[in-house]
């Protein structure tokens, strides 16, 4: 079993260790100023950073298996080009491969179905430096990692699992831009408390979004190579 | 001056009465749609199945006259029963029913010998019947003669082999089969325009929800390629006011800025082309430069609803012809349409300045053939005035309220008493002719019975005793039973001159009662009332006279069975009228649902197209150098662009009713300095009022918050409605809530929640 500290980055209590990451981000300043915040990170070593992400592919398939990163930062939407393709990100999650949406949210149905699809981190390009290192530390921790704007994501999304009257007052609520705490006032409520009907929530939504994707043919998607082979990755 | 009216000479009565007889009526039942094909199906069966139940009775009646000796008739008129079941569910050439059943029944007259006899009675309403079954089955315009024709071949060989029943009979025959073929081809005509009006608008309901898909589909399509095409600037944006590593290079951040104000300015240059399939697209003309004046777009909207397709259609093709005729022939430069209503009409004229013309339209300019014809076929007038010198000035007149609103429309109850009316007057005038022919007529029992059924006509017209309901009721079940007793008092009670009873007589009262239609009790209680009276009479007739209680009854079926058949029919109008009246409902729904989301989607890019232009000039003044991107106003004026931009791409135009509201709500926070979040998820609230009332409480906000100041609004199912929820320091208490409303201070912020319907229509 692999464990990590979330101080130091260790595993295992042994050595610390060194995350491979790679960046899929079309525009040039964006994509400046997210290897920027990857480099900074002292155990992030960015291995590919590119423009599409059937570039991506194309680079990791004549890879070594020594080069294949643990994480994936992903733009969705492309300038002038058909946006991130959701069966591929399904393919490539189920790889093992973690991957963090860094986007701009311009478009709620795209980013709901990557949600469902399974990516546990979205962020937002305008959320803070380090709300996103936090994303990114998350789910290499196999956590997830929603804001108050994904949460808007999912409790504005007309086809959302049912939830109890708790569940869906503490999402909205949180959803609508309250913080936790002011979650839990509202509705008198401790913080630990009102953090359960949100997480109840992911689960039901991501439990939701399972049942739709073991019913896709994975064998449709014509990835012969071992890089999607479904073997799961492993932490370093 | 030259001059052409056009006008549109289309009898209502002509449609009604002399089209059925005159002309061919498989197009009407050959219409597509499920209304005309299960109307033509199940009046063919049951026509069939009818005429093989009356074989039953004929060969009884065979059987009771003529005994055993009588085995060839009865084989026959079996068989011939047989026949019709097979017709009415296997496919057997349609003519040979009604002619076959002619041919028993000429038969039964030969066999039977005494005019008087029970088989000689119910030949009769096998004759009568054929005439049915010919008028329900065979639609072509040769029905009518052939029928007339079979009933003066029939007539022929009565006086032939029967002169001692004289010529009244034979006489009869063909005028009674003449009339029931007459009236049966008019109510089939009548059902089937019924039934291809349902369908007619069961198919206008099938385009309208294809347009609503399509407008859906073209929404989404919209939406998420112009989200992908704002990406760019969004990124741009977000990547200056982030700042750091994004802008650390100045000549990448303009170079990029360059690039992106191209490629948005071709983008806003390329607004895409919306097509308006209604009145509105009589301006869109390639040929010649319009000035428009009288009615705005929206009034024209509004208008068209009240025109059907087909005539938008051809307004459209008229004002496009007479524009291509203006264009090349009169010289002008330009020409003015101009639309105006008045009188509960629509009036547009097309007028150039050109050279005109003196006398009738000179040939080969198609104002005959695509102006005024065009417009005669679509029930408006055309007319087309010019002079030399003075231009040509073509006027449109249209209906707002045009004549297709068809009679046939009307609520089912009043076609139900005006076919009831006419029925019985009918009834009763054929009673009257054949009284006045000489017809049987034992204790003058005739002259009372045509009292009673005009005295129940005029009764059922009476609105003083329709108001009543019971007493009318009672009445009309009195006059049927009091008919049918004159009718067999004619005939001393099916003993003499049977051929003669009338009996059809009762259904005229009794009719009446059906088309009342005030509840099934009175038809059920007059039935039984009928059926208890034969009973009787025939119980007290049979021991002195068997043929005489024989024919009674059988003249009670006749009645009765037409009466069922009569009921049946109304009940088949009723679902038709339903099913026509439902379709328009569905379809008058769905057109709007597709007016709402075009508009939604017109104000969509509108709406995009504002806020990209400030976007654009920012980035102009950053790629020309003006404005350095490191420097912190220029960093947070990309940041207030940013938000702004994403937060009006990710408003989905599928949300007809919050889109068009809550989109200004944006560029007034904006121009508030207010930072606005606003989340909308995929539902709309139900209508444009709840819209607006969201909207106000959005303003009330984005007032209440101070220039800096921060505010939330989300929109979220919450049960079964949705919830606004505004979050923020400024956020005041509901003045006045029209639903559940909670207000809370939560430290810092103030929370506000507020209830409204959502509709039943969710976006993707």
């Amino acid at each position: 079993m692999t464990w990590i500290n979330e101080e130091d980055g260790r595993v295992n209590g042994g050595l610390k260790a060194r995350w491979r990451v790679a960046i899929v981000e079309d525009h040039l300043l964006q994509r400046n100023r997210t290897e920027e915040l990857v480099t900074r990170g002292e155990d992030f070593d960015i291995v590919f950073s590119g423009s599409s992400a059937p570039e991506f592919v194309t680079w990791v398939r004549a890879a070594p298996p020594g080069q294949w990163p643990h994480l994936l930062l992903l733009d969705l939407m492309v300038d002038r080009a058909p946006s991130v393709d959701v069966e591929l990100v399904k393919a490539l999650l189920k790889t093992g491969l973690r991957i963090v949406v860094i986007s701009a949210l311009a478009s709620p149905p795209l980013t709901r179905s990557i949600i469902r699809a399974g990516v546990t981190g979205v962020v937002g390009k305008r959320d803070s430096e380090e709300d996103i290192v936090k994303a990114i530390r998350a789910v290499l921790r196999g956590e997830d990692w929603m804001t108050s704007e994904v949460a808007s994501l999912i409790a504005g999304d007309p086809d959302r699992p049912a939830l109890s009257i708790q569940e869906e007052r503490a999402l909205v609520l949180y959803a609508s831009g309250l913080t936790l705490e002011q979650v839990a006032t509202a509705m008198n409520v401790g913080r630990e408390t009102a953090k359960q009907y949100l997480d109840r929530v992911k689960k039901k939504y991501a439990s939701a979004g399972f049942m739709v994707r073991s019913k896709l043919d994975f064998g449709r998607i014509a990835w012969s190579d071992g890089y999607l082979d479904a073997t799961p990755r492993r932490a370093p | 001056m030259g001059e052409i009216r056009a006008r549109r000479i289309s009898p209502a009565f002509r449609r009604a009465l002399l089209d059925p007889v005159l002309k061919d009526m498989t197009p009407l039942a050959g219409a597509a749609g499920r209304a005309t094909g299960s109307l033509v199906e199940s009046v063919r069966r049951a026509a069939l199945t009818a005429a093989a139940g009356w074989q039953l009775v004929m060969a009884l009646a065979t059987f009771a006259s003529l005994g055993l000796a009588g085995w060839p008739l009865m084989a026959a008129q079996l068989c011939l029963g047989a026949a019709s079941l097979l017709a009415a569910w296997r496919s057997v050439p349609a003519p040979a029913i009604p002619i076959g059943m002619t041919l028993v029944a000429l038969w039964g007259f030969l066999a039977g010998g005494d005019i008087d006899s029970t088989v000689v009675f119910a030949s009769c309403w096998e004759m009568n019947f054929a005439g049915c079954v010919a008028g329900l089955l065979l639609l072509r315009r040769s029905t009518v003669p052939l029928i007339i024709l079979m009933a003066l071949a029939s007539c022929t060989t009565m006086l032939l082999a029967r002169p001692g029943w004289g010529f009244q009979f034979p006489i009869a025959v063909v005028v009674t089969q003449t009339s029931i073929i007459v009236a049966v081809r008019v109510g089939l005509a009548w059902l089937l325009r019924l039934a291809n009006d349902a369908d007619a608008e069961a198919a206008v309901v099938e385009d309208a929800k294809r347009r609503t898909e399509i407008a859906r589909r073209k929404s989404v399509q919209l939406a998420e390629e112009t989200r992908v095409l704002h990406d760019t600037a969004i990124n741009t944006l977000g990547a200056i006011a982030n700042g750091g590593a994004g802008v650390a290079d100045q000549q990448q951040v303009r170079d990029q800025c360059a690039r992106d104000v191209l490629l948005l300015s071709g983008l806003h240059g390329e607004r895409p082309f919306v097509e308006h399939a209604g009145l509105r697209g009589m301006f869109e003309q390639q040929r010649l430069p319009v000035a428009r004046t009288g009615l705005e777009d929206e009034a024209l909207e509004h208008l068209e609803k009240m025109l059907t397709a087909s005539v938008t259609g051809a307004v459209v093709g008229c004002v496009r012809e007479a524009v291509t005729n203006a264009a090349k022939h009169s010289g002008a430069d330009l020409v003015r349409i101009d639309a105006t209503e008045s009188d509960g009409r629509l009036v547009i004229t097309v007028q150039d300045s050109g050279s005109g013309f003196a006398g009738p339209a000179p040939g080969g300019r198609g104002i005959e053939s695509s102006i005024v014809r065009r417009a005669a076929d679509n029930g408006f007038q055309a007319g087309v005035a010019s002079s030399p010198g003075a231009g040509t000035t073509v006027t449109l007149t249209v209906a707002l309220q045009p004549e297709s609103a068809e009679w046939f429309r009307r609520p089912v109850g009043f076609l139900h008493h005006k076919t009831g009316e006419l029925w019985g007057l009918g009834v009763t005038a054929v009673s009257v002719i054949l009284t006045l022919g000489g017809g049987t007529d034992h204790y003058l029992a005739l002259y009372p019975m045509i009292g009673v059924m005009a005295l129940a006509w005029f009764a059922s017209r009476s609105p003083r005793l329709r108001r009543t309901g019971l007493l009318l009721h009672a009445l009309l079940i009195a006059a049927t039973c009091a008919v049918f007793f004159l009718s067999a008092a004619a005939t001393a009670f099916g003993q003499d001159g049977v051929v003669h009873w009338q009996a059809l007589a009762p259904t005229g009262p009794f009719i009446l009662l059906l088309s009342l239609r005030t509840g099934r009790n009175g038809p059920l209680w007059g039935a039984v009332a009928w059926a208890v009276l034969v009973t009787a009479m025939a119980v007290t007739i049979y021991p002195s006279s068997g043929a005489g209680g024989q024919i009674l009854i059988i003249a009670a079926c006749v009645g009765l069975g037409f009466s069922a058949v009569w009921a049946r029919f109304q009940h088949l109008v009723e679902e038709l009228s339903e099913e026509a009246s439902r379709s328009q409902h569905l379809a008058f729904v769905a057109n709007l649902r597709t007016e709402l989301a075009t508009a939604a989607r017109l104000g969509y890019q509108r709406w995009l197209g504002a806020g990209l232009e400030s976007a654009v000039q920012l980035l102009q003044e950053i790629a020309d150098g003006g404005r350095p991107a490191h420097e912190p106003s220029t960093r947070e004026r990309c940041g207030t662009e940013e938000l702004y931009l994403r937060q009006l791409v990710q408003i989905s135009p599928e949300l007809v009713h919050l889109s068009r509201a809550l989109m200004p709500t944006l560029k007034n926070a904006r121009d508030h300095g207010v930072e606005l979040a606003l989340r909308l998820g995929g539902t709309d609230v139900a209508d444009e009022e709840a819209a607006g009332a969201v909207a106000r409480e959005v303003y009330r906000g984005i007032s209440g918050t101070p220039p800096g100041g921060a505010l939330t609004a989300s929109l979220f199912p919450m049960g079964d409605s949705l919830q606004l929820t505004l979050i923020g320091p400024g956020v005041a208490p509901p003045e006045d809530p029209a639903g559940p409303s909670r207000y809370e201070q939560l430290g810092a912020v103030n929370l506000l929640e507020l209830r409204y319907p959502q509709s039943p229509v969710m976006a993707g």
